[in-house]
């Protein structure tokens, strides 16, 4: 037991030692680099704020990187180096000279550790950099990350961009944002004023601030206030709840009616039960992720190929197995149903042995990752939505084909009484009993 | 080629074979059999398959630095195929037909639960290496992974400094999941969270289909206090959980996920970029710096010839285990388990956090809890890590009926659930 306090104790005295000093020859920043490399975290923060106060030309460069994790120190030199890749291997560049200091191996740059707190103050004092940049939307973006992080102080702020700005939707965002700086505002009639100002936004900060008057405030009137606008708000967002579920339930059955579709036409047109009919879905799934493997840094292009392959390559099995197996049973449901089931296991041995009885993963392209922010407590997301769209036109293109054409007409009919149909010469190559 | 020539050759052949076989039998006596209990194939393979290789190579090295008891090491390997059942099957085959002197494996804890029996009826020991849900101390078991004290309650604590009010326990729905948010809802009411504030919810092995549940944390989460989900998911729902989060846009700094069952290896298959600022809690994490972490990971790379794999907790417990079993031998002079079990209890060996870990009474092991925040190159950058050592606690403090039962293996006592407000040894060895 002595033995381990002690070396607890030897190790917590070594800590300290053991981070070099960064050298950048700037002292400003060696002074807030010094309090980064710290392990406290409020220290950090503060290193952070003084990086931030440098002045130094590079101090928003510098805070993006400590953000995304691209700026490291080496341990040979103690350089602030940025990680680039090069050719395969990561090369060392000094952030303040440009020099290159050769390739290195991942454990030889030590990382300037930050937590979640952290990441959201930096992207907060690059927001309030950005409120002044040229473009309107970058303004906007800028605005939107100050909302989590929002101060008293931030009114008057907004009060003074306000006079400059010019754009009616950066303008709007910013008059928002300056009345949810002043619920925190000590007159209460200015707090008033504010709850009316916000009363129509959704978004979850808004709510917060609301929740905190309604329970809080010292002042009768601006608790009332507050709670009618926060009843208000809570009703607008069940009601996009109810929305968001109608649209959750759409897409799983969107799902379900793709998968379903094929096994009622087989059931429907041969009267055969296809107990193999999951694993002829799982081979379309396998072909996407092969055709991805095959084109592995263009995942929107496999995407888009893999949808006619694996109709293809699900549809060949499909043919190949009637043409194998299911002709020589037609008519005999139960004997059908048992060949198919036996497929079906043979088919998931085949591709476990051939590829991996683990789970691969599909990864999904820019366009089918992410949702569409319609407000701030609804989304759709954009996988769910192409499924649902996706769905309509294969609904759509089966309609056509059933009720348009010649072969929908013989489906339906041989579908509806197969005897008429075979005497009427629809051609079914089946011995019927 | 002359015939007497021949014949030389044919004798000096013979000669060689026997001396092989003689030198090969006598190898065979002269070593020591060390049981490697882990699922090859199967769901748990994805995991396991890595420690199977951790002990391998940690059998390999103890032999190039001349073995045990002057006799080399000889790994036993068997597969139970992610069969809880089988598994019981393949300890006994173990220890009673290949003889063993101590086995390591298991990961689930319903594995565990199935060995036990056998290793107690037969008397033999089991290093298991998986962090797990506690309220167990048996005789012939040794828990090298984290008991809830040493994971599950550090990172609630870290995340009520970061200013989290609400919680969301989400797990898979099984017995580790369970009894750890058992834990968990009985410490964050002590601490004074209501009831209102936690949201537990299960799902089965395997669930894909998260977009309710998610967008059911995102509205629990925007009820104007701080959220955080602590997840018990296991195995392969976590991938498409994580996914459905990216989607959702739940970044870390809304709602941050810290998790227990995902590691170095479960993050290498998914892109992290989405996920940076997730956190998990372990005892040890790959990006630890140390020379001791270091030469592991040099020696591992070097081992499995391939310089992109890594390395996680649970490989850490076995290399803690196996070196203690090594230590404890020695000092016993012995492999006999009831003699290398008594020895055990008090070795300390070197951790890879750059500590030492001890075997405690309890046949729990002293560790540091680290808290790390997921990074877009699927390592951990550690945020938050225990002043000290911290000793594995086999009943929880938090749980009625668990409160007053203490583990203490040694001679007068020798009890895995002794009462202390009782004094009675309940008598169960589990």
């Amino acid at each position: 037991m002595l033995r381990i306090v002690v070396t607890t104790l030897l190790l917590c005295l070594m800590a300290p030692l053991m981070a070099a000093d960064i050298e950048t020859g700037v002292p400003i920043l060696d002074a807030a680099f010094g309090q980064l490399q710290d392990r406290n975290f409020d220290t950090k923060a503060e290193g952070v704020t003084a990086l931030a106060a440098s002045g130094h030309p590079q101090a928003s460069e510098l805070l993006r990187g400590l953000r995304d994790g691209d700026l490291r120190y080496l341990k040979d030199n103690n350089r602030l180096v940025w990680m680039r890749d090069q050719a395969g291997d990561t090369a060392a560049i000094d952030v303040l000279n440009g020099e290159n200091y050769g390739t290195f191996g991942s454990r030889s740059f030590r990382k300037l550790a930050i937590n979640n707190a952290m990441r959201g103050q930096i992207d907060a004092l690059l927001a309030q950099r950005q409120l002044t940049d040229p473009d309107p939307a970058v303004r906007l973006a800028a605005v939107d990350a100050m909302l989590g992080n929002s101060e008293p102080a931030h009114a008057e702020m907004f009060a003074r961009l306000l006079t400059t700005e010019k754009d009616p939707a950066v303008r709007e965002a910013m008059q928002n944002a300056a009345s949810l700086a002043r619920l925190s505002d000590p007159d209460p009639q200015t707090r008033r004023k504010a709850i009316a100002n916000v009363a129509d936004s959704l978004e979850p900060v808004v709510r917060n601030g609301l929740t905190r008057l309604a329970n809080n405030d010292p002042n009768d009137a601006v608790r009332a206030d507050a709670a009618a606008a926060l009843q208000k708000i809570n009703d607008r967002a069940a009601l996009y709840g109810h929305l968001e579920t109608l649209f959750f339930g759409l897409s799983l059955g969107s799902v379900l009616v793709l998968a379903a579709i094929g096994l009622a036409i087989t059931f429907g047109v041969m009267g055969v039960i296809n107990m193999a009919h999951g694993e002829l879905i799982m081979l379309g799934a396998y072909t996407t992720y092969l055709i991805q493997l095959a084109l592995p840094d263009m995942t929107g292009l496999s995407i888009l190929l893999a949808v006619p392959a694996a109709f293809l390559v699900s549809g060949a099995v499909g043919v190949a197995i009637e043409r194998g197996v299911i002709r020589f049973l037609y008519g005999r449901p139960l004997e059908t149903l048992l060949a198919t089931f036996g497929i079906s296991l043979m088919l998931q041995q085949l591709v476990r042995t051939l590829i991996s009885p683990q789970n691969v993963p599909v990864s999904n392209p820019d366009f089918l990752s992410g949702s569409w922010q319609i407000n701030s407590v609804l989304s759709l997301t954009y996988n769910r939505l192409y499924i649902f769209v996706f769905c309509l036109l294969v609904f759509a293109g089966l309609f056509f084909v059933l009720k348009r054409t010649r072969l929908g007409l013989q489906v339906r009919a041989v579908s509806q009484n197969r005897a008429m149909a075979r005497a009427m010469g629809c051609a079914r190559p089946v011995s019927m009993p | 080629m002359s015939i007497a020539n021949k014949v030389r050759r044919l004798s000096l052949a013979v000669s060689a074979a026997t001396a092989l076989g003689v030198a090969s039998a006598a190898q065979a006596a002269d070593t020591i059999k060390v049981g490697v209990l882990h699922s090859l194939s199967g769901t748990m393979a994805i995991s396991e398959t890595t420690l199977k290789d951790t002990m391998l190579m940690l059998i390999e090295e103890q032999n190039k630095k001349g073995g045990l008891l002057g006799k080399q090491l000889e790994a036993v390997v068997v597969d139970p195929a992610s069969n809880w059942p089988l598994f019981a099957e393949k300890a006994r085959e173990l220890i009673e037909k290949e003889k063993v002197s101590a086995v390591f494996g298991c990961w689930t804890s319903v594995s565990r639960k199935s060995v036990l029996p056998v290793f107690e009826e037969l008397n033999s020991l089991l290093f298991y290496p998986v962090q797990y849900e506690g309220e167990e101390s048996s005789k012939n078991v040794f828990y090298t992974g984290a008991a809830p004290n040493q994971q599950a309650i550090p990172a609630v604590d870290y995340l009520m400094e970061q200013g989290v009010k609400r919680w969301v326990l989400a797990g898979t729905d099984y017995v580790y999941p369970r009894t750890t948010n058992k834990i968990l809802e009985a410490y964050l009411k002590a601490k004074g969270v209501a009831a209102g504030d936690i949201m537990i919810n299960y799902t089965p092995f395997g669930h894909s289909d998260w977009q309710s549940i998610v967008s059911d944390i995102k509205k629990f989460g925007s009820a104007g206090k701080k959220t955080a989900v602590v997840s018990t998911i296991n195995g392969d729902a976590n991938v498409p959980f994580y996914k459905e989060l990216g989607n959702q846009g739940v970044s870390a700094q809304d709602i941050p996920v810290v998790a227990f069952s995902v590691g170095e290896e479960e993050l290498s298959g998914i892109d992290t970029k989405p996920l940076v600022g997730h956190l998990a809690a372990w005892n040890y994490f790959m990006s630890v710096e140390g020379d001791t972490n270091d030469a592991f990971i040099e020696s591992w790379q070097k081992f499995i010839k391939n310089d992109k794999r890594v390395t996680n907790d649970p490989m850490e417990a076995h290399y803690i285990g196996f070196n203690m079993w090594v230590e404890a031998v020695k000092k016993a002079g012995t492999t006999d388990p009831d003699a290398v079990g008594d020895a055990l209890i008090g070795v300390a060996v070197p951790n890879l956090s750059g500590g030492l870990s001890a075997m405690m009474p309890n046949h729990h092991i002293t560790k540091p809890v680290l808290i790390g925040e997921i990074q877009d190159d699927g390592q951990f950058q550690i945020v938050s890590q225990t002043p000290g050592l911290v000793v594995g606690d086999a009943w929880s403090d938090y749980l009625e009926g668990s409160k007053d039962l203490i583990a203490d293996w040694r001679a007068p006592l020798s009890c895995g659930n002794y009462n202390v407000k009782t004094a009675k040894c309940s008598g169960q060895n589990y």
